[in-house]
């Protein structure tokens, strides 16, 4: 048999009607803030103070066996290579420099071990730096000299470029290439390259390298030759390293030398300069 | 001139020079463990006199102006280049049971010799980035440099 | 204006929304319950009725006071008992109970309380703690919007039932004057919304009858 406070417990409307006694008014232990509240972006750029996103490492974790980088290990890596590694040293220096900063709230000392560790990495970026300052030091010596030992490197090259047979003329593009990058800071992208006395006096030596091994049995070859008129040689420094193609260039030389068309010795910079602008442009 | 004291005698010149000036009875010093330690450091932003200025290397972008407002000079604003083809498969670390490469400058004076440099210049454009006889690793831990 | 008790009726008769502000002492960790979107010298009279040393009456300097929260009600009567219970548990909290407020506060290994000069986080996790027990006791549903979602805590001390979060936007908060008219606004047209369904509904279940 059912009581009717059964009967009254168990109708649906009881539920609602039923005075909610709210609890009473006391004070309540205080809550305490979480971090649980909120989500963090897996990229935010603040991770980069953490290692593995952890808090703190163990010392285990910790690479205690690591050597830093040697001065031959860095001599072999190129510019881009160091620069990387100044910044991959810089962040780790950085969780580094937070965990000690951390563990010293407890110990009350610089902890040794992460010590330790900051100065391996530091020892590796005074060794980058030492490395590029070399490499500076080279280069500025080398320039030096470089006046006396360019004539014999551009007439060793000159050999090298004629002597080449047919079968060789990718791998001898190639060389011109580098040559004309290194020596006179000529690169294949035109935007990268400025027109300074280098560049105009590039341009006249591969010119004149280029006809003399791909045209030198065109009739008007004798005629043409050395090329001096930066216009001139910037017509076929363009031209393909063919021979149809610098036959082509040659005609269009004597055309312009026909119309008269020639660039002044002394505004020679600034002509070429605005003409490569203008390529750009378009 | 006035006449040295007779008590300066006793000691040498160095012996007066060194600090501290006071020791026991026994000859141990009245202070410290030792008399040696280094005194020498780089003076820190708090120290110096009111015309020694030392900043942190983290202000003095800009000036201020006479109503309260700061213009900042971009120029003088420091900037971080990053590398444009960042690298991370580099770490800090080398493991320690690599092979240390030595470098011995055979026929060189050293790093900066301007002679290697021609020689690497040559070796650049004759054969790119392809290794040569002479600038190849041997014995597996030896090179040019 | 804010500067004696509100009645429910005051507060919508003069165009505010049923409201209440917590503000922030950024020197002291203090928190201060206000019926309108400003303070004055009677809530910290009447809030902080026997300062000490540890616990300093604050000043009343603008800009070393932030907002917290923003609790909306769902009835002006609510946001009435809500602010009358938040003031009495903070004078339990200095006067009444104070013997139990210390023992609930957390000690470190050497039984001191956490805190830095004037500062002492506790308060603001106190103030918390009563606001949840106030709402709870004033059965009002309530929204509150957070300044830091950060400082509500676990969700367990939260009566799901009642109470619905919402963080601020971090950009608004630069301009608390223009923020604080925005949420007035948006709740006084909420409040308004759930006014006419409850007509709607009376009205319905008249015609039922």
């Amino acid at each position: 048999m059912i009581t009717s406070i059964q009967k009254r417990a168990l109708h649906s409307s009881a539920k609602c009607l039923v005075r909610v006694k709210p609890p009473p008014l006391t004070i309540r232990p205080p809550i305490a803030p979480t971090v649980k509240n909120f989500e963090v972006n897996d990229d935010h750029p603040l991770w980069q103070f953490f290692h593995d996103k952890k808090y703190l490492r163990s010392y285990e974790d910790l690479d205690n066996a690591g050597r830093p980088w040697t001065v031959p290990e860095l001599r072999r890596k190129s510019f881009d290579d160091l620069h990387s590694l100044w910044y991959t040293c810089l962040k780790e220096r950085n969780i580094l420099a937070r965990e000690i900063q951390v563990l010293q709230a407890e110990i009350d000392q610089p902890d040794q071990q992460f010590m330790a560790a900051s100065d391996r990495v530091r020892e590796t970026m005074w060794r980058i730096r030492h490395v590029l300052s070399e490499r500076a030091h080279a280069q500025q010596n080398a320039r030096e000299v470089f006046e006396q030992s360019e004539e014999e490197l551009l007439d060793d090259f000159k050999k090298y470029y004629l002597d080449a047979s047919k079968d060789e003329d990718a791998d001898v593009q190639d060389a011109l290439k580098r040559l004309q990058l290194a020596v006179f800071g000529i690169s294949e992208v035109i935007d990268e390259n400025k027109v300074d006395k280098h560049f105009i006096k590039g341009i006249k030596f591969i010119s004149n390298l280029k006809l003399e091994r791909y045209s030198s049995d065109h009739e008007k070859y004798s005629e043409l030759t050395p090329i001096t008129d930066a216009g001139e040689a910037l017509v076929i420094f363009h031209a393909e390293p063919t021979a149809e193609s610098l036959n082509e260039s040659i005609d269009a030389v004597l055309e312009m030398r026909q119309n008269g068309v020639s660039v002044d010795r002394y505004d020679e910079i600034e002509t070429i300069q605005a003409y490569l602008n203008k390529l750009l442009e378009e | 001139m006035k006449p040295s004291q007779v008590s300066f005698f006793h000691t040498s010149a160095v012996a007066q020079l060194v600090r501290p000036w006071t020791k026991e009875r026994d000859g141990s010093l009245f202070y410290g463990l030792a008399k040696s330690g280094t005194k020498r450091h780089a003076l820190t932003t708090k120290q110096g006199n009111k015309n020694f200025y030392k900043g942190t290397r983290s202000s003095g972008i800009g000036r201020h102006t006479r109503k309260n407002g700061y213009i900042i000079q971009w120029n003088k604003v420091r900037t971080f280049v990053t590398p444009k083809v960042f690298n991370d498969e580099l770490k800090c670390f080398v493991s320690p049971n690599s092979v240390q490469i030595k470098n011995e400058f055979k026929g060189y004076t050293g790093p900066m010799d301007p002679k290697l440099y021609m020689t690497k210049l040559r070796e650049y454009i004759w054969h790119g980035k392809a290794e040569t006889e002479e600038s190849s690793l041997k014995k597996g831990y030896i090179e040019r440099g | 204006m804010s500067n004696r008790f509100r009645s429910a009726n005051w507060l919508a008769k003069n165009g505010y929304a049923p409201q209440v502000f917590l503000f922030r002492n950024l020197e002291s960790g203090q928190v201060l319950y206000s019926q309108l979107p400003t303070f004055t010298d009677y809530q910290i009279k009447t809030q902080f009725q026997r300062p000490n040393w540890q616990n300093k009456r604050p000043s009343l300097r603008r800009d070393i006071w932030r907002l917290m929260a923003v609790v909306d009600c769902d009835t002006y009567e609510g946001s009435v008992k809500l602010y009358e219970n938040l003031v009495q548990l903070r004078s339990m909290r200095d006067l009444t109970l104070k013997d139990v407020a210390m023992r609930f506060r957390p000690r470190n290994k050497d039984g001191n309380i956490w805190y830095s000069a004037q500062f002492r986080p506790i308060y603001t996790q106190e103030a918390v703690a009563d606001l949840a027990t106030s709402i709870e006791n004033a059965q009002t549903k309530s929204k509150i919007h957070w300044e830091d979602e950060w400082r509500k805590g676990e969700m367990s001390n939260w009566d799901g039932n009642l109470v619905t979060h919402e963080s601020i936007d971090r950009v608004a908060l630069q301009t608390p004057k223009a923020l604080l008219e925005e949420l007035k606004e948006k709740a006084k047209v909420e409040f308004n919304k759930l006014k006419t369904v409850d007509v709607e509904e009376q009205q319905q279940s008249q015609q039922t009858v």
